[in-house]
């Protein structure tokens, strides 16, 4: 049983009579602990599929399962707990500690306030941006808008980390430290799926996808199943 | 993993086959010929001098064993069927060849891989290009086929590795980093194409549709 299994999943977008096919008949297993990069222009579906994986939308035909549960009938116990959603900007209305932040998903989950900030600053010094807790969120930097965002999905210890266009607004000489910490989540466990426009960020992946008007193309399966860590790096280390 | 000189097709992802029959210039040549027009081997190795003769060097023997070499693999086949007199002709020596649906995707597949691999050959590449596909869904597979190539060799490239703050200067580092982002910006460039070719043979593809359409 694959960790996410997508199958022959379309959706339409519609705008009165117009109608728009995002993604058509796509069909990808992932499993713990890869990393699955797609490659695709600006509307050729990648943002859409990335958010069908995670349950965040349906799809109108096919059927997605998460640790072989139906994603669309349980996805609010799912998303933000076994899979986190990684948008890489904050909305400009985003006020408050980025500590705080980061430990909202925590107290969504019923932990106390002392233990989620706890947590929530163990999280960013384990992706190596403990230096902006005590920053207010509009004060980030877009490298460090990426690494706040990675915690805060990161945070609830997902088994799937969904993250769209992970180095969008990140300076050139910080984008491959922030795609080398995607890759060693995955080698800790947690599998990584992410879109890209660049060639740059299917390095090191261990499969690279393409999409184009909503065709997948490439290995919708792995190769093999990948080895899973037993257990998580001691609280405290870093990934970077 | 490509192989120098004459053999030219890259085994991962083709059929190991029609990897061994196209390893030779000569007889993806004469594949991309027999896509382009069912013909008979005399007229095929006109073509190819016409064609190839300037880049590619190769007597009718050479053709004939081409064919026999793509034959053998199923690329190609004989015709068989009613000839215009309205006489049965057989799979004979003398009915035309034609290129089989595997023989297709085999050339496209290996046109892609080396479009992506060998720009110093663009000029010849480009004349088999012509010859081989030659209508707009061919070169929607062939573009995508040339897409997953240039995904693949990204996924292979090396991540660069960068040093803690406050290392010594590592030249020799700075510039395989750089080394890898050159090759790096020339994928996205490569794949920028593709992106652009889309929207182009889309556009055709469309405009096509629309001559056809009786309204």
């Amino acid at each position: 049983m694959s960790l996410l299994s997508i199958e022959h999943a379309t959706k339409r977008y519609r705008r009165g009579r117009l109608e728009r096919v995002a993604i058509r008949d796509i069909s990808l297993e992932i499993e713990p602990g890869e990393l699955v990069a797609v490659w695709g222009a600006r509307r050729s579906g990648r943002s859409t599929l990335l958010r069908i994986a995670a349950g965040i939308e349906s799809p109108e035909e096919g059927r997605v399962t998460f640790e072989g549960r139906d994603l669309a009938r349980c996805r609010n116990n799912i998303l933000g707990r076994r899979i986190g959603y990684c948008q890489t900007s904050f909305p400009s209305a985003q006020s408050g500690l980025v500590v705080e932040h980061i430990a909202a998903g925590l107290l969504a989950q019923r932990a106390s306030p002392t233990e989620a900030r706890r947590r929530a600053q163990e999280m960013l010094v384990r992706v190596g941006a403990e230096r902006c807790g005590q920053l207010e969120c509009h004060e980030l930097d877009g490298a460090e808008v990426a690494y706040v965002a990675i915690a805060s999905a990161l945070v609830t210890e997902p088994a799937l980390l969904v993250i769209d266009e992970p180095t969008t607004g990140v300076d050139l000489l910080e984008r491959d430290p922030l795609l080398a910490l995607l890759r060693s989540i995955a080698n800790e466990g947690t599998a990584v799926l992410m879109s890209t426009g660049e060639a740059q960020g299917l390095s090191g992946v261990d499969r690279a996808l393409s999409i184009d008007s909503g065709e997948l193309r490439g290995d919708a399966k792995p190769a093999h199943a990948h080895v899973v860590p037993l257990r998580r790096a001691e609280s405290g280390a870093r990934w970077r | 993993m490509l192989v120098s000189g004459e053999h030219v097709f890259e085994e991962r992802g083709a059929d190991p086959a029609d990897s061994a029959a196209l390893r030779s210039q000569v007889v993806c040549a004469v594949l991309g010929l027999v896509i382009e027009k069912p013909s008979h081997g005399y007229e095929i190795g006109q073509r190819f001098e016409v064609r190839f003769g300037e880049f590619l060097n190769a007597g009718r023997s050479s053709i004939y064993a081409a064919l026999g070499t793509l034959m053998d693999a199923g690329l190609i086949e004989k015709m068989s069927g009613r000839s215009t007199t309205g006489v049965r002709r057989g799979a004979k020596a003398g009915a035309p060849y034609r290129a089989t649906a595997r023989g297709a995707r085999a050339y496209r597949g290996w046109l892609a891989e080396r479009v992506r691999n060998d720009p110093q050959r663009v000029e010849m590449l480009g004349k088999m290009t012509l010859a081989g596909v030659h209508s707009v869904e061919a070169a929607i597979d062939f573009i995508a086929r040339y897409e997953q190539e240039c995904v693949r060799e990204a996924q292979e490239l090396a991540r660069p590795q960068r040093g803690a703050t406050g290392d010594s200067l590592d030249v020799a580092g700075v510039v395989e980093r750089l080394l890898i982002e050159e090759r790096r910006r020339m994928i996205d460039a490569q794949l920028g194409w593709i992106t652009y070719a889309r929207a182009e043979l889309r556009a055709v593809e469309t405009a096509s549709v629309g001559d056809d359409d009786p309204l």
